[in-house]
């Protein structure tokens, strides 16, 4: 069998990030589940940030663990997300997940996309 | 002085995409006795683009779908104009449970053209074929295998800038045929139940997932990612090629068949241009024809595009464009 989880990333996760991301999960009803945040090139910045639960383990995966919650990187998003930490907010201001990345120099209004 | 070309597949007048390289390579050192100038050529994100590296491998249990090995991936490829959904499941099902970490699948664009057009809307969501009417199953399959799934558009799926939108605005899709096209991979959509994002886009609102026709969404659908064809092909190219540096020269040359906004976008040209700014040097495009207006080429960050003046002028355009850009001895 393949080691396919011995790399490390920079991501890190606020605990209202990974509350309600273990809420989510119960709700899921599924324990195979990690939190897989990835760039991919598009949006009207040049790279977007995708967010989701996903069961798969991918050669290179990076995966460290925050109180039980599994944040996986794939390799090739790795260097784009070093020192980047996920948030989690339900205020009248603002709803949802976010991404605050050092190594962003600009985004984009809707926060999707960045460079 | 330093000139590194790129180029895509020209049939009409070069072959494919190492000979069109090879070409404009020898027609610029004849025209202007330079030397130093490295060429390759780069496949252009088509489902044929395997055939660029190598002469397809069969694989087993699947017909019409072959791989190339380069740069430590399986590259699908067929010499069809496009794959065959239920033979390229077989081939990913296949090559996955053979061990296969990375395959990459060139899923092409949107087909713009007329006979393409009628093809979509006579069957509009074919591409799901390729999940045999087991998505979860060949998501299963897939499990360890990094999946990427080349695009040379941009276009999602679904909504006003989706595929249906974008053939009927653009390109004179029968505006009924479109809707029903939209109408079908809505459902397919909705059937299915497009796992919720905590954030970015559904894999049917990613740029690139109306690539090949849907195909590119259905992939996406099983954990493939959606990336621009030459930041992958080209690379590869380089691979085989060996040898050169080809991140430095003074002068970046993307030769390709036609320039329009998706190449300028995310195409050859856009990763030429780019890699000239890195380097600080120009970058120029040879093209059959430009859709491109002069602003457009500036924020393609090209100092110039060079177009053919009718067909079948390639030759005497780059010896034109080698004399214009390179100091004759």
């Amino acid at each position: 069998m393949t080691d396919t989880a011995t790399a490390t990333h920079g991501v890190t996760i606020s605990e209202a990030a990974a509350s309600k991301v273990k809420s989510l999960l119960e709700q899921e009803g599924r324990d195979d589940l990690r939190l897989r945040l990835a760039v991919q090139p598009g949006g009207c910045s040049g790279l977007i940030y995708q967010l989701y639960f996903d069961e798969r383990t991918l050669d290179g995966d990076a995966i460290r663990d925050f109180d039980g919650v599994e944040v996986v990187v794939d390799r090739m998003s790795v260097p784009y997300l070093d020192g980047a930490s996920i948030d989690f907010s339900d205020t009248i201001e603002k709803q949802g997940f976010t991404i605050d990345n050092p190594n962003a120099q600009s985004s984009c209004a809707c926060g999707d996309s960045f460079a | 002085m330093r000139i590194v070309i790129a180029a895509h597949p020209w049939p009409a007048e070069a072959g494919d995409a190492w000979a069109a390289a090879g070409l404009v390579q020898h027609l610029w050192w004849q025209a202007t006795d330079e030397h130093r100038i490295d060429a390759v050529g780069v496949a252009d994100g088509t489902p044929s683009s395997a055939l660029t590296y190598a002469p397809l491998e069969p694989v087993d249990g699947a017909e019409g779908v072959g791989a190339v090995r380069v740069g430590g991936a399986a590259l699908l490829g067929t010499e069809a104009e496009r794959f065959d959904p239920e033979q390229l499941r077989r081939a990913l099902v296949s090559l996955a449970q053979a061990g296969e970490k990375r395959i990459v699948v060139p899923a092409g664009g949107l087909d713009t053209s007329s006979p393409g057009m009628e093809r979509l809307a006579a069957d509009p969501v074919a591409a799901v074929a390729v999940w045999g009417g087991d998505e979860r199953g060949l998501r299963d399959a897939l499990g360890a295998v990094d999946l990427e799934v080349l695009v040379t558009t941009d276009v999602p799926l679904l909504g006003w800038s989706g595929m249906a939108g974008v053939l009927a605005g653009d390109y004179r899709m029968d505006p009924e045929a479109a809707q029903r096209v939209e109408a079908a991979w809505y459902g397919v959509t909705a059937d299915r139940g497009d796992s919720p994002m905590l954030l970015g886009p559904a894999p049917h609102e990613a740029p690139g997932s109306a690539a090949g026709d849907g195909l590119a969404y259905c992939l996406a659908a099983v954990g493939g990612r959606l990336v621009p064809a030459s930041s992958v092909l080209i690379p590869m190219s380089e691979a085989v090629a060996g040898g050169a540096d080809y991140d430095t020269a003074d002068l970046f040359v993307a030769v390709v068949p036609a320039l329009d906004f998706a190449q300028a976008d995310r195409g050859l040209v856009r990763a030429i241009s780019d890699r000239a700014a890195a380097a600080g040097v120009p970058a120029i495009a040879i093209a059959g024809q430009s859709a491109l207006g002069r602003r457009d080429v500036m924020a393609a960050g090209l100092a110039s595009v060079h177009t053919l003046r009718e067909p079948g002028t390639l030759e005497a355009t780059v010896r034109a464009v080698a004399q214009t850009w390179t100091p004759v001895r």
